[in-house]
């Protein structure tokens, strides 16, 4: 951990300007939203740990970057323990943990969408929401998923067309 | 999967359409999809896919967690049970650097402030107006005494952008003036404090992590509105307020 004062505060500027995405992300990713808030903090704290070594370029990618990890790990280690445990419980649902806020845009069409969306492969998921809803760039995002753009592309390519698709069948549009 | 990719250029007309491509390209695949009719349902599939996500919500940071974030990381200096940006802002006031700050125009510094600033007052919900009113007879009397000028407050309701009230912050060392617009789901900041240094009035746009700032010079004023507004709507925002 850094224990220089002035670099822990200007780690603290960063943490709080890019907590929305950051929590936005790790919210997709797990589908819960404790897991997510833990996520976030777990990532916040590994973050600062190597805070020292980063030289300053994207730190909104970085810092996803981080996050992504956090939580690929946690919903890999929770598919594992639900692998192991016939208790039918361990199997979170995202109704089931969503606060109030969700409950206040369960419109339906709205409602369909986020299932849609929550729905797809989480290597397409995560491709969509940095591309839409957090609008990275594509060299961004292959930084965040660790992946050549070419992965980035085509895998935001097979997510869009698997939302459109499913968007018909259901008629959500 | 095989029908995925018909044509090479799939993920070009994709690439284009998130604005990946330079003109130059852009000009050349233009021709293509007009021939291709693989291309025209790409781009069709891709603006249906866009329109699907745009009401996907971004999820809120929980009030919870945006305090257990600041609590584990020190402020700059010792807040004293002030807010972290006022302990931020006196400890950059206390120091040598305010003078270097005020003599140079550093206006990427400024950005970067006013971005910090208009965050966080997103993210503490009390912070957003200290005086909720629609009414610029309200809002505009109520900075007398709580900054040194009078500043301009404009009704954007009619084109959209209703006044939800003003705030005072700390930019830049100095007490500054800030209304609240909103605009649809997103919410415009607008800064406001005296210019002593020459600056020439011409509009600048600065992008600053997702954020959009528009700043221009009127009537002795430094006005500088940030928003997540995209880049079009902030500038159609900026025409409004200087057309009154």
């Amino acid at each position: 951990m850094p224990t220089d004062s002035s670099l822990i505060a200007e780690f603290r500027e960063l943490a709080v300007a890019h907590l929305e995405s950051a929590y936005n992300l790790a919210r997709w990713l797990v589908r819960d939203r404790a897991l997510a808030d833990d996520v976030v903090q777990d990532a916040m704290l590994r973050a600062l740990r190597y805070y020292h070594g980063f030289r300053g370029e994207n730190a909104r990618a970085w810092l996803l970057q981080i996050v992504r990890n956090v939580a690929l790990t946690r919903l890999k280690r929770g598919s594992e323990e639900a692998a192991t445990s016939a208790d039918p419980a361990a199997h979170v649902s995202e109704v089931a943990h969503d606060g109030p806020e969700t409950a206040l845009m369960r419109q339906d069409d709205q409602r369909v969408l986020h299932e849609l969306l929550a729905g797809l492969p989480v290597e397409l998921r995560e491709c969509l929401v940095l591309r839409e809803i957090e609008e990275l760039s594509y060299k961004e995002i292959a930084r965040v998923i660790d992946a050549p753009i070419g992965t980035v592309m085509s895998r935001l390519w097979r997510g869009r067309k698997l939302l459109v698709q499913a968007a018909r069948t259901t008629e959500a549009v | 999967m095989s029908d995925l990719f018909e044509c090479e250029q799939t993920l070009l007309v994709q690439a284009d359409f998130d604005g990946e491509l330079d003109a130059g390209r852009a000009a050349a695949l233009v021709e293509h999809v007009a021939q291709c009719p693989h291309c025209k349902l790409v781009s069709e599939q891709l603006e249906q896919s866009r329109a699907l996500l745009r009401d996907v919500p971004r999820y809120p940071v929980p009030r919870e967690l945006l305090r257990s974030v600041e609590r584990a990381l020190p402020a700059r200096a010792p807040a004293g049970g002030r807010a972290p940006l006022l302990g931020w802002a006196a400890a950059l006031a206390a120091s040598v650097v305010l003078a270097i700050v005020l003599l140079v125009p550093r206006a990427p510094d400024v950005d970067a402030q006013l971005l910090a600033s208009h965050v966080r007052s997103l993210q503490m919900e009390s912070h957003l107006i200290d005086v909720e009113s629609s009414d610029h007879h309200t809002v505009r009397p109520w900075f007398a005494g709580k900054v040194d000028f009078a500043p301009v407050v404009k009704e954007l309701a009619g084109d959209g952008f209703p006044l939800k009230g003003g705030r005072i912050d700390v930019v830049d060392g100095r007490s500054v003036a800030v209304l609240v617009y909103q605009a649809g789901r997103h919410v415009v900041s607008v800064y406001m404090w005296p210019e002593r240094a020459a600056l020439d009035d011409l509009s600048q746009m600065q992008r600053v992590d997702g954020f959009n700032v528009r700043r221009w010079v009127e009537g002795g004023l430094v006005v500088a509105c940030i928003s997540d507004l995209s880049a079009d709507e902030l500038e159609r925002f900026e025409h409004r307020w200087r057309a009154q």
